[in-house]
């Protein structure tokens, strides 16, 4: 494999499996050190170039690494933060549940569609509802800045975000069962 | 157990469960599995609808900083030799490799001044970086800066030097113990505040925009000295060296470091107005549009205007046409 063709294999990996690589590795540690542990994985990646064949199995391997970094990262996090027995539990069973080999969850993490569904749900939610309830979610405001903001009250807020709860709740059940039937069903 | 409550699954959404709930939430999922899809499934709906890091920008963004890692071409390193010029030594990858490659691991690069020895020294290349000293203070450098900060804090020396743009939180210290930034034009003193600088040594001006507190203003060459208020700005020339001061909105001189654009109570007028500065474009609000109605909260700068445009016309009701020479602003049937 010439140099330049390597780069061009390696930059189109990275392109086309960044988004779902952070959105796994976010789920197992959180959004503050997923991006660092999805690049270390390119990192490796690059510096094993010869040993990794670039093959079918290239995009197992990422996700491999992803996991395993994963582990190892909530294994030292868990001392570090003084984890509770309950959060350890909590942890171990969720990172069971995420396994790389568990293919029918990681096939969901992949299918990034439903994004537009929530959106299109939000967007629809009633005015001043709508603009509430984007401020805290999509710009993780908090109540009492968005009340500042908007010069209404922290009850009002509160109000607001209760009803855009609820209205989601019910149009995005159907997605929900989507996704947790999304094998078993069909 | 087969139920949870919504209050306990929102909170765990938020990163504010209690002790009990985690207890509620392992009995929960270890229930059965379908409970431990239905969790994991609600989490994964949660974060899927403010995921970002499926556009184009992040994702460029991410692999600029990734091939900064691995390919680290050309870099500008501080020279090791005697000469007086500090910088501006280009060196090669090659031989500078493997050093560059562990810092940039780090975080970021420091190398040891050369004039004074005990100042580190930071330079911020071609990615925003953000650094935070000793003290607490958190600051923001933007591409193409250098930063100089003292390896050690004393109690009353505070001294950093700026050649570009930085954006400052400074955290305050008991006992009033000043922060000094030093720049070629301008050097500012503060206690504890925040304020966007911007004095690169190649520039014929510089400038420093606060945004909270209260920061002391001097200008190197002449005796020209201004308290600025939130909302200010201190502009400094090098052809007279007179400082200015002018009203301004100075949120907007910091949005280079996170490039979230704050607005509040702004009419579709005022939001165009800030785009017509963001991108350096005539934007033409059509007469008919409602004016009265004003808006508040975030717009994130995109690479193109146009996906800003997008995501407005989202959430206020307008359309937008791109035309030859301008944009246009018009209200939604």
């Amino acid at each position: 494999m010439s140099v330049n063709n390597f780069e061009t294999i390696y930059y189109g990996l990275f392109k086309q499996h960044y988004s779902a690589l952070l959105f796994y590795a976010t789920r197992l540690v959180g959004e503050d050190d997923a991006e660092d542990i999805v690049q270390d994985v390119f990192v490796e990646l690059w510096n094993n170039k010869s040993k990794i064949d670039f093959d079918n199995h290239i995009k197992s391997f990422l996700y491999k690494s992803v996991y395993t970094r994963s582990i190892n990262f909530l294994k030292h996090k868990s001392v570090v933060d003084n984890y509770t027995s309950e959060e350890k539990e909590f942890f171990a069973q969720k990172i069971a549940y995420y396994n790389y080999e568990n293919s029918e969850v990681m096939a969901r993490l992949e299918n990034m569609e439903l994004k537009k569904e929530i959106l299109s749900a939000i967007n629809d939610l009633p005015d001043q509802s709508r603009k509430v309830f984007k401020m805290s979610y999509l710009y993780e405001m908090k109540n009492k800045e968005i009340a500042d903001i908007l010069g209404i009250s922290l009850r009002t807020v509160e109000a607001h975000m209760y009803k855009a709860l609820k209205i989601l709740r019910i149009k995005l059940s159907h997605l929900l069962l989507l996704l947790i039937c999304f094998f078993r069903c069909v | 157990m087969n139920k949870i409550s919504d209050d306990i699954i929102w909170r765990y959404l938020q990163g504010t469960a209690t002790a009990e709930d985690m207890k509620a939430l392992n009995e929960y999922i270890s229930a059965s599995p379908e409970n431990k899809k239905y969790l994991f499934s609600i989490e994964e709906l949660y974060h899927l609808g403010k995921w970002k890091y499926d556009e184009e920008d992040k994702i460029n963004a991410a692999m600029q900083r990734l091939k900064s890692v691995v390919q680290p071409v050309e870099m500008f390193v501080v020279s090791e030799k005697k000469e007086k010029k500090p910088m501006k030594h280009l060196f090669l990858w090659t031989r500078y490799a493997a050093a560059v490659l562990v810092l940039v691991l780090i975080g970021w690069l420091s190398f040891k001044g050369l004039t004074s020895e005990d100042m580190i020294r930071v330079y911020a290349d071609n990615k925003i970086r953000k650094i935070e000293l000793a003290d607490g203070t958190k600051v923001w450098l933007n591409k193409g800066s250098v930063f100089e900060y003292p390896k050690t804090f004393t109690k009353d020396n505070r001294k950093v030097r700026l050649d570009g743009e930085a954006y400052f939180q400074v955290a305050r210290q008991a006992g009033k113990h000043k922060f000094t930034v030093e720049s070629k034009l301008m050097t500012v003193v503060v206690h504890g505040t925040i304020f966007n600088m911007k004095s690169y040594d190649k520039d014929t001006v510089a400038e420093t925009s606060l945004i909270e507190g209260e920061v002391f203003v001097e200008s190197v060459n002449d005796d020209s000295k201004i308290v600025l208020l939130p909302g200010q700005k201190a502009i400094v020339e090098k052809n007279n060296h007179k400082m200015v001061v002018k009203e301004t909105n100075s949120l907007m001189d910091g949005i280079w470091r996170n490039n979230m654009v704050p607005f509040q109570n702004a009419t579709i007028q005022d939001i165009a107005k800030v785009l017509e500065d963001l991108y350096h474009v005539e934007i033409e609000v059509r007469k008919d549009i409602d004016l009265t109605h004003t808006y508040s909260g975030m717009i994130e700068k995109k690479e193109k205007l146009e996906d800003v445009m997008k995501t407005l016309q989202n959430s206020i009701p307008i359309r937008y046409k791109i035309e030859s020479d301008k944009v246009l602003i018009e209200p939604m049937e």
